[in-house]
């Protein structure tokens, strides 16, 4: 009898359909692995799971009853129990504090908290999970992997059925790994039913009973996981690529000469050693999953976050670049993965937004004057070049479709002229179509000899649209493909650490 | 369908009220306090209202740009006093011209401290500006030992109580210093900074804007409006006192501010908008005070109207589908 | 170095009090006596007092700036309430007045979503109306001269206000750290987001919050009304920076979730001992404001270098 099922599952949201006609079950007792791209839809379906959205469409059975979770509450009442990448913890309370919140053991007439059975209960919770952990120290005092332990233990403390964690191993080291996968197989043991996603294949492979993927919302397949291997696994992530809407680059001419140059660049948490080149008219993809450091090395490059060492030379010459300000001045565009939270300003105007980085050098009088023709004009020039549907220059940003902002936001770089231009996740959240457009623009721009350095989690995007794809594992650079090369079965083993000498291996075969 | 209709009759009145709804409540109040106290509807006293609502006004300019970049400065009223009393005492060395002078010099350098402080402390503005508010004071206090500040001084006087070619000079004053900021604000590079970083401080740093360097300036033009009102206030006085100076005054610009309809969390200001709620929080209290009212009244009559201007801004923009404070 | 500074956060203000002894025991000979001791203690157990409420609710992530106008109102109310309903009455009466003024600004904060800021900012605006209304806008001076007895009277030789004092850090400490409310208060301040995915019922603890502020404004009120004998309208102007000011000094983080009741009560004792200290060397009184005022962007300041240095460190790898 299957602990929890789902029937035809589906949840859109404007402009993309994230989880589609999903046949999804978990028995008790089963370690079930989610596997699939950035973008499948796994962490939509858990969400679902969890209480934080609703279906659309579609029926979901728990315990053979039908179930509509409307808030996080009635999830955890139900016994399942969510552990997000980013943990539910409060770091200024213990251990013990955080397990119980909200449902402390009290004493004294109920005035006081009962110190003794606090701590007792959450170490017996620990202990279940064969750690010892004080339950004492501030949860802000433990390092990732005990905080983690504690989130499991809070699962168990509602005695869940179901616990459902998203990327566990993102951040652990190899032995907090191992101590994880015990705890997993004791928590199986008590017949608790897990779902466990991640990028990391060779996880799922040691610890799961089942496999299923997902790719672009769609469940591909579930497959027992002693009867299948990885390479039909990645094939099901990866399936037939999508090749209509992309279409491989042309490259008319190659340009060797390098504009821009990173020598054993290292950030704190991030990246460690990093030797780099970007080449005139060059389109360069890094892939990387969740720890791969790839956001962090691209926001230093740009100067958001500091770097704790490497040489950084533009057209040659070494620069520092400390600030995005330095970074604007040699000529480097930026356009961030988020744009509602840091790309967009959303209460101004699309041609507020576009004018900003620009609006002091086209001022006359020393920047004292806007002069309202300069401006419309730019913006006409931007919104025709890249097709922005927008009905005025007046209209609020945030009411434009996803693609148009993202238009938005790339434009505002282009109008600095740039000579390199980096993005991140450049076509994330906006439609097909949309990113056809986007990836014609890019192109068309690199043909004209800027630089383009972007990242993605999209496999097609990954493929066909750069000239150049370097895979970063765990800080450090892993793979490179050039469009030769480019395979997107390895494309993919390379971003879970895959062994970089079977990829290479293969390549030469 | 009754919900339908109330929501859209809801929308149009929000987007309205932006255009004219405060005009609108002004007029109503001068209406209403005009039949409930006759003597206020004399011509004599509606100039003198919007005299007296240039103090509020002007200081309302400055910290309708700090709002506007997401910070709070609430050490104005103090500030008021310590350079009204500075500035005040200078006369008799350097004249009226030289006093005015200083005192607008003075209090922009320490607009500019507030800055400084705000921006390399890392600490929230009102805090910062919660304990310069008491050193200014405490510093107002024992540079005049605790007496007032008498001012003699023709171009001083005139500045309150002249008139040019009929008009009151402080009512041009106002008028210049309103539309100087809007100019500022749309037709200046400066302006769109300001407005950036109080609605997304990560993308305008990353569109390469000194972020801090705008949170100085903007800290610096709030001392320089709160010179030019005090300017106006000793000018009203004749003297510059410095415990009653000022008291209060950061709530008064702060209620003129929102009641204006700028949002507290940053972002697009409305500057003409300030300028009809400095008329409006100036009448109500003129009307007030003409109806015999306690003028202890008028505390919870001001913070009332603080409230409701939140509470309507907030309603105003949930309705219109735009982030608010 | 990072030890020193991680470590920094509780302990602190016992640097800034043996400096501030060091220097007044050399300054007056007086200093060390039993006696002048007790009474800088005494003398700091106002700010203590409104001090703990403030740390409760700087703990929580919000702050609350209408004491100074709670103060006034119970200190008229107790005026005009002595003849009518007596003592022993007229006390529970104010507090209860004070803690449904702060039920009044946990409720907009809670409920209307307003700024911390702005509400305590408006309420004490009203309340100081009100309370220059109900007192006809004079001092009025209390013939109950019993009533003095409470602020300046010694039990064993201590001074009664000192009791007050112990007995609220007790209760609030019991209340911060031993109660589920004051977990949860420190769970609001720390990530209000988790705590109530958790369960935590925040609105609640946050009325709760301010209604305890004002509830100390309150008591601390009734002392300072007691000794002085005189009902004020416009009690103790600058209390509030004080209050802030010893919750920031004594270790209290300003991102909340981090109460520290012990620290708040000594930077009171360290406040009081800077005004023992101005009036040694005679000066007026606007210095105590502006002394106050100093400490505070001292306190600032050291804050903000400490959080900076930590950072960069942790930027370059080391951990911390």
């Amino acid at each position: 009898m299957e602990l929890l099922r789902t029937e035809g599952l589906t949840k859109t949201f404007p402009g993309v359909v994230a989880v589609d006609d999903v046949d999804f079950d978990v028995v008790p007792g089963e370690i079930h692995a989610l596997v699939g791209e950035n973008g499948a839809g796994k962490s939509t379906l858990i969400k679902i799971f969890g209480g934080v959205y609703q279906a659309d469409r579609g029926k979901m059975y728990f315990d053979g009853r039908e179930v509509s979770f409307s808030s996080t509450h009635q999830s955890q009442a139900s016994k399942i129990s969510v552990i997000y990448q980013e943990f539910n913890l409060v770091p200024d309370l213990s251990v013990a504090e955080n397990i119980f919140i909200g449902r402390e053991p009290r004493t004294a007439g109920g005035l006081l908290i009962h110190w003794g059975r606090i701590n007792e209960a959450a170490a017996g919770l620990l202990e279940r999970l064969d750690m010892k952990i004080d339950t004492r120290t501030y949860v802000s005092d433990l390092p990732v992997a005990e905080r983690q332990m504690v989130e499991i233990a809070k699962a168990l403390s509602y005695e869940a059925r179901l616990i459902i964690m998203d990327e566990p191993t993102a951040t652990l080291t190899e032995k907090e790994v191992v101590k994880l996968f015990e705890i997993i197989a004791a928590l199986k043991k008590e017949g608790v039913a897990i779902i466990y996603i991640s990028h990391r294949l060779e996880e799922a492979f040691q610890l799961s009973d089942r496999i299923t993927v997902l790719r672009d919302g769609k469940k591909i397949g579930t497959k027992a996981t002693s009867q299948t291997d990885k390479d039909e696994i990645i094939e099901m992530m990866v399936g037939k690529v999508v090749t209509e809407y992309f279409v491989r680059r042309e490259r008319a001419e190659e340009s060797r000469e390098v504009l821009l140059e990173v020598r054993g660049y290292s950030v704190a948490d991030h990246v460690e050693g990093i030797d780099l080149k970007l080449h005139k008219g060059e389109i360069l993809a890094l892939a990387g999953v969740i720890g791969s450091g790839v956001h962090g090395f691209l926001q230093s490059l740009y100067g958001v976050i500091p770097k704790k060492s490497g040489e950084v030379y533009f057209e040659g010459r070494p620069v520092e670049i400390a600030r995005p300000k330095d970074a604007i001045r040699l000529g480097i565009g930026y356009v961030t993965e988020d744009r509602k939270n840091s790309g967009l300003l959303p209460d101004m105007s699309t041609l507020h937004n576009l004018t900003l980085i620009i609006i002091r050098a086209i001022a006359r009088l020393r920047g004292l004057l806007i002069r309202d023709r300069e401006e419309q004009a730019r913006f006409k020039d931007i919104r025709d070049r890249l097709d922005i549907k927008v009905a005025s220059s007046g209209q609020k940003v945030i009411f434009l479709s996803g693609g148009n902002q993202q238009k938005v936001v790339i434009g505002r770089t282009l109008l600095t002229d740039c000579k390199a231009l980096i993005l991140l996740e450049p076509t994330r959240g906006i439609d097909v179509g949309a990113k056809a457009e986007v990836h014609r623009i890019l192109r068309e721009l690199a043909d004209r000899g800027m630089s383009i350095i972007l990242t993605s989690s999209e496999l097609p995007e990954l493929v066909n649209l750069p000239d150049r794809c370097v895979v970063f594992y765990k800080g450090r650079i892993a793979a490179e493909f050039s469009q030769d090369t480019m395979d997107t079965g390895q494309l993919v083993a390379a971003q879970i650490g895959h062994s970089a000498e079977k990829a290479a291996g293969r390549a030469r075969a | 369908m009754r919900e339908g209709q109330k929501r859209s009759a809801g929308v149009w009145f929000a987007s309205q009220w932006e255009s004219f709804g405060l005009p609108l409540l002004l007029v109503v109040m001068v209406a209403v306090f005009a039949i409930i106290a006759p003597a206020f509807a004399s011509v004599f006293n509606l100039v003198m209202n919007v005299k007296f609502s240039a103090i509020a006004g002007i200081g309302a300019i400055g910290m309708a740009f700090c709002i506007m970049s997401g910070d709070f400065d609430i050490s104005v009223g103090s500030m008021s006093a310590l350079v009204g009393v500075l500035g005040a005492s200078l006369v008799p060395v350097i004249g009226g011209f030289g006093g005015v002078l200083a005192t607008i010099v003075i209090a922009a350098f320490l607009g500019f401290v507030n800055g400084v402080f705000v921006t390399k402390l890392r600490i929230p503005a009102f805090i910062t500006t919660l304990g310069m508010m008491y050193v200014y004071r405490a510093l107002a206090y024992i540079y005049t030992n605790n007496s007032p500040v008498y001012i003699q001084s023709t171009f001083w006087y005139f500045i309150a109580n002249g008139n040019v070619l009929g008009v009151p000079f402080v009512i041009i004053l106002m008028l210049l210093c309103f539309g100087a900021a809007v100019y500022v604000l749309r037709k200046t590079p400066f302006g769109r900074y300001v407005v950036a970083v109080g609605t997304n401080k990560t993308a305008a740093m990353l569109s390469g804007i000194n972020v801090d360097r705008i949170k100085i300036t903007v800290f610096t033009l709030v001392g320089f409006f709160v010179g030019i009102a005090t300017v106006v206030l000793a000018s009203n006085l004749g003297s510059v006192n410095p415990g009653m100076t000022g008291q209060g005054y950061e709530f008064q610009v702060i209620t003129v501010v929102v009641l204006g309809g700028t949002a507290l969390g940053g972002g697009n200001g409305n500057l003409l908008g300030a300028l009809f709620a400095a008329m409006i929080i100036t009448s109500l209290r003129n009307g007030l005070g003409m109806r015999q009212v306690d003028s202890y009244w008028q505390f919870v009559a001001t913070g009332l109207v603080l409230i409701f201007a939140v509470a309507l801004n907030k309603i105003r923009y949930s309705l219109l589908g735009q982030r608010e404070a | 170095m990072i030890r020193f500074l991680k470590l920094y956060e509780r302990f602190g203000i016992v640097i800034f009090i043996v400096i501030a002894s060091v220097f007044l025991a050399v300054a007056s000979p007086n200093f060390l006596k039993v006696d002048t001791l007790l009474n800088i203690v005494a003398q700091g157990t106002y700010a203590a007092i409104v001090g703990f409420g403030m740390t409760l609710a700087i703990t929580s992530g919000g702050f609350d700036l209408s004491v100074e106008s709670v103060m006034s109102l119970v200190s008229v109310s107790l005026a005009l309430l002595f003849p009518l309903i007596g003592i022993p009455l007229s006390i529970p009466v104010v507090l209860a007045v004070a803690a449904s003024v702060g039920a009044l600004n946990g409720l907009i904060i809670a409920k209307l979503k307003v700024s911390p800021l702005i509400t305590t900012l408006s309420i004490m605006t009203i309340m100081k109306g009100v309370a220059l209304l109900v007192a006809g806008g004079r001092q009025i001076v209390i013939q109950e001269k019993q009533f003095m007895e409470l602020g300046t009277g010694k039990v064993a030789g201590i001074p009664i206000p000192i009791f007050i004092m112990v007995f609220f850090f007790v209760l609030f400490y019991m209340i911060l750290y031993h109660t589920p409310l004051g977990r949860h208060i420190s769970a609001v301040g720390s990530n209000e987001n988790a705590a109530r995915i958790s369960g935590v019922k925040v609105d609640g603890v946050k009325i709760m919050v301010y209604t305890l502020v004002a509830l100390t404004s309150g008591v601390a009120s009734v002392i300072r009304t007691s000794q002085a004998l005189i009902g004020s309208p416009s009690m103790s102007p600058g209390f509030v920076l004080v209050a802030i000011t010893v919750t920031i000094l004594g270790g209290t983080s300003l991102a909340g979730g981090r109460g520290n009741l012990w620290g708040t009560m000594l930077a009171a004792i360290f406040i009081s001992m800077i005004y023992y200290g101005l009036n040694l060397i005679n000066v007026q009184i606007f210095y105590q404001m502006l002394s106050v005022g100093l400490v505070l962007l001292v306190a600032l300041f050291i804050e903000g270098l400490r959080v900076r240095y930590l950072a960069a460190a942790k930027a370059r790898g080391i951990k911390v």
